[in-house]
């Protein structure tokens, strides 16, 4: 029994890792490249725990708990700065790298969200890394996840090999968000938002959120459609106030793209508003599908240009505002 | 025992391993062979391309027991030593890790001290661009005059990091992008070293996928060993990489030319259900509409396509202006950006295609002008007259500029316009009077009779032409009015007691104003000076004329400020300020 076992649909990542480590050629360091939630930690953690643990159930709960020496995952920080600073590598991380396993036959280093960990803008952990992570002691593993690799320096990218993960089936998220006691009702809009991520998924199906957000992104809707300046700056001013706003944005974008969708008469199923369907059509009868795509890279900009610590508020008007305005 | 991954396992150990940078090898060799070999170098170049491998090549080269010799023995301690990277005499340093002026006068302490068992001391500074500003500084003076036994070899991937002080103490070696053809060499001889078998198209799509970077390739090449069973397929390769086939490309490239929005979302959710990957796919997308450009534009064979290939590709632009393809272009490339960034790559390319398949037609520039054209006809004379307010000009004003001094005394009597004319100046008064006939429209309406307007107008030019050489002179006779003007006589009217006048009639002022008109005029005039009742008629003195010109100007300036399409924006959005505009005009 393979501790991969757990790893749903993800069949050619979990194949790839499996028959490298059947032949003996576990690469010295792995890039998991996919969307969040879809399993890339879960897979880095099991593949360590087969390699490890060698089957042993004691030493695979340690993994678990994260208290064996040879398995260590480094997190981006919780708050404030979240990327993992050169000093914190260098004399902390790094020189465990140096030293054989402590008990096993390999050591594991696993770095979730290696792109919040290592930003490009910021790079001299990144660059600290380089050595280490090309030419580790033998028997030293490194596995590194992302959703957006493409904000990792090319150096690291170039000495990672790459394993994609795809995003999660429709049976998987729902046999997932059932063992969760969560209701049918929110379990079907939950999982056609989360455009097949667990995590954001179980976010939206938990605690109703995602009839709140529904009704939101209508009334965002009714608003730009209708409302003067007065209005939608209250409306931003709302929207601002929310902890989950990039929740919220993403899911007025899954929105448009549903109004486009529907104005260019596309087999309605595949709506991630499907449930309210009637209410998506009739309102893409008065849009033009162009408008509507260009509203989806609208709300991008916004969420980027918040990424990037733009004002919150002003993004958030501007985005109202330019929703409202464009032909 | 542990595996080595491909790319260290076969790391180049001699110049002639090293694949495609013979520009670099070749210099070092014959650097090494002359005994000609600097002290400092700095290695500069994308990942991948082969920078630390020839750092390490050159010291072995240098301290090979056989050396210092352009091919290594690979056999001696030294080679052995540094290949497994325990040299005591070479060092290699991260310089991302050790980038403090502390590290580096660390390093500098031990420098002086003979090399313990090699011929040279060498150090070798990885990511050097990663040094603080002070390290670099620190570093300056052992680089430029080093001992006799110490060698510096500085790699990094961002060589402008590199201060210019320190460029210029280095010998650069700018290491180039590896051909795809040699990449693909390379490949085959390594999987032929390790006993695996490929298909000469999964190893051309390796090299391609690669871009230029062998340590890339040699990655790629180590996650398909693993999951290739016997041999390597291009399938298995298309499936790992997710790499979407021609045809899906070519059906995406066509829904969005043709325009078909249903089809590009119907294909990109064929590929997503494929698992492709949809950032590759962009820059596949891309690379064929750039394709697509180059072919439309007849500027020879883009891709080194097959024949069938090059049909599909030339049915696709057909009925396709080029500069829709150039517009398909640059909006693909902005939804390659907007993916990069975004947590759902396959909405931004779905709704990013979506938009450029359903984007509105271009129009030609000759069917615009046509349409333009009809909308002038319909808006009555005046409607498009009147919005261009006239050249209008301030009035002559003293100017010192020498050159304009210095070419007053060669003026011709007979007025020409000068060179400068091209450029509408306002130091250019002598001029023919027809030419001149808008120069005297007042904002008042007050007309003139032709006579006095040209007697005016020659005053106007006699007095601009004083400015410049008596301007307190030309100021006083600004206040007369000229009652006539000619090559014999000229009458000026001043005010009763007008203090101006007192001023013109001193014998000094006589003779100036003759000896401008007789440069102007061509003859020594009689000047007359009179002292009339006041409200003279509607002749006007030249400073009334000025005066009113100017107030012409500015209301068209207020007028032109309160017409500009914002200003009337602004006013649809606060209606309440109606008249209660306000224009400041600032002096020029």
């Amino acid at each position: 029994m393979s501790a991969l076992d757990v790893v749903k649909a993800q069949g050619a990542a979990v194949e790839t890792l499996r028959r490298a480590r059947e032949l003996g050629r576990m690469a010295s360091a792995y890039l998991f490249v996919g969307p969040s939630g879809v399993g890339k930690e879960l897979t880095a953690t099991a593949i360590a725990t087969d390699a490890v643990a060698a089957g042993d159930p004691h030493v695979a709960d340690r993994i678990e708990m994260g208290t064996h020496p040879d398995v260590r995952v480094f997190r981006p920080r919780d708050e404030g700065k979240r990327n993992i600073q050169v000093e914190v590598l260098r004399n902390e991380i790094l020189p465990l790298a140096q030293f054989a396993p402590f008990e096993a036959e390999s050591t594991f280093f696993i770095f979730p969200e290696a792109d919040v960990s290592f930003p490009e803008f910021q790079p001299e952990a990144a660059n600290a890394l380089l050595k280490t992570l090309e030419e580790p002691r033998p028997n030293v593993h490194f596995i590194l996840t992302s959703e957006r690799p493409d904000s990792l320096l090319s150096t690291i990218r170039s000495r990672c090999q790459r394993v994609r993960f795809g995003r999660l089936p429709t049976v998987v998220l729902r046999e997932i968000l059932l063992k969760d006691n969560l209701p049918e009702t929110s379990i079907a809009p939950a999982i056609a938002l989360s455009a097949g991520r667990a995590d954001v998924a179980l976010e939206l199906a938990r605690h109703g959120t995602i009839e709140e957000l529904t009704d939101l992104v209508f009334s965002v809707d009714d608003a730009v459609r209708e409302s003067g300046p007065g209005t939608l700056l209250d409306f931003a001013e709302k929207l601002g106030r929310r902890d989950d706003l990039e929740l919220a944005l993403l899911a007025m974008q899954s929105f448009y793209r549903d109004l486009a969708i529907s104005s260019l008469g596309d087999d309605p199923t595949s709506l991630a508003f499907s449930g309210r369907g009637d209410e998506v059509r009739r309102r893409a009868a008065s849009i033009d599908c162009s408008a509507a795509a260009a509203r989806v890279s609208l709300i991008h900009a916004c969420i980027e240009s918040m990424r990037q610590n733009a004002n919150r508020q002003v993004a958030l008007d501007s985005l109202l505002f330019g929703l409202r305005d464009v032909l | 025992m542990a595996y080595t991954v491909l790319a260290r396992k076969y790391r180049p150990q001699s110049f002639e391993d090293l694949v495609g940078q013979e520009h670099v090898a070749r210099t070092l060799e014959n650097a090494i062979e002359s005994n000609r070999v600097a002290h400092a170098f700095l290695f500069t170049g994308v990942r991948g391309v082969g920078k630390t491998t020839t750092a390490r090549l050159l010291a072995k080269a240098l301290n090979c027991e056989e050396g210092p010799t352009p091919t290594p023995c690979n056999a001696c301690d030294p080679c052995r030593d540094i290949t497994a990277g325990v040299d005591v005499d070479v060092q290699e340093i991260d310089g991302a890790s050790n980038n403090s002026v502390e590290d580096v006068r660390r390093l500098q302490e031990s420098l002086p001290y003979r090399p313990q068992r090699d011929r040279y001391k060498i150090v070798i500074v990885d990511e050097v661009h990663m040094l603080s500003a002070g390290a670099f500084n620190a570093f300056l003076k052992t680089l430029e005059e080093p001992p006799d036994h110490v060698k510096f070899i500085f790699a990094t991937t961002e060589s402008h990091k590199v201060p210019v002080t320190i460029r210029s103490r280095c010998q650069q070696y700018d290491f180039r992008l590896i051909p795809h053809r040699l990449i693909a060499g390379r490949v085959s001889e390594i999987l032929a070293a390790e006993d695996l078998s490929a298909d000469e198209e999964a190893i051309s799509v390796v090299a391609r996928e690669a871009a230029g970077s062998m340590r890339d390739a040699l990655t790629l090449l180590d996650q398909l060993v693993a999951i290739s069973h016997e041999r390597i397929t291009a399938n298995t390769v298309a499936t790992s990489l997710g790499i979407a086939d021609r045809e899906a490309l070519y059906g995406v490239a066509g829904a969005v030319l043709r325009g078909d929005g249903a089809a590009v979302v119907a294909s990109v959710d064929g590929l997503a259900n494929r698992s492709v990957d949809m950032q590759h796919f962009a820059r596949q997308l891309l690379q064929l509409v750039r394709d697509l450009v180059v072919l439309k534009l007849d500027a020879g064979d883009p891709a080194e396509w097959v024949p069938e290939e090059h049909d599909a590709a030339q049915a696709l632009i057909d009925d396709v202006d080029i500069l829709e393809l150039q517009r398909v272009f640059r909006a693909t490339s902005t939804v390659m950006d907007e993916m990069a960034q975004s947590p759902n790559p396959k909405l931004m390319l779905e709704m990013g295609l979506v938009r450029v398949a359903t984007r509105p037609p271009l129009q030609s520039v000759a069917e615009l002008l046509a349409r333009l054209d009809g909308l002038r006809g319909q808006s009555g004379p005046g409607g498009g007259g009147a919005r261009k307010p006239p050249p209008r000009k301030p009035a002559p004003k003293p100017r010192k500029e020498p050159s304009v001094k210095a070419k007053t005394p060669e003026q011709p009597p007979e007025p020409e316009p000068e060179p400068q004319t091209a450029t509408p100046d306002p130091s250019q008064p002598i001029k023919p009077a027809t030419r001149h006939s808008g120069g005297f429209q007042t904002s008042s309406g007050d007309v003139l009779t032709p006579i006095r307007r040209a007697a005016l107008q020659e005053w106007e030019g006699l007095v601009s032409n004083l400015q410049r050489k008596q301007p307190a002179l030309a100021a006083v006779l600004e206040h007369g009015v000229p009652k006539a003007v000619g090559p014999d006589r000229i009458v000026l009217s001043f005010q009763d007691g007008s203090f101006y006048g007192r001023q013109a009639e001193s014998p000094d002022s006589i003779e100036a104003i003759k000896r401008v008109a007789e440069e102007q005029l061509g003859g020594r005039p009689e000047i007359e000076i009179r002292f009339d009742a006041p409200h003279e008629g509607a002749t006007k003195t030249v400073a009334a004329v000025a005066a009113q010109r100017k107030e012409a100007e500015v209301d068209a300036k207020r007028k032109e400020a309160l017409n500009h399409p914002r200003v009337r924006d602004a006013m649809d959005v606060f209606p309440e300020a109606a008249g209660k505009l306000d224009v400041h005009v600032e002096a020029d």
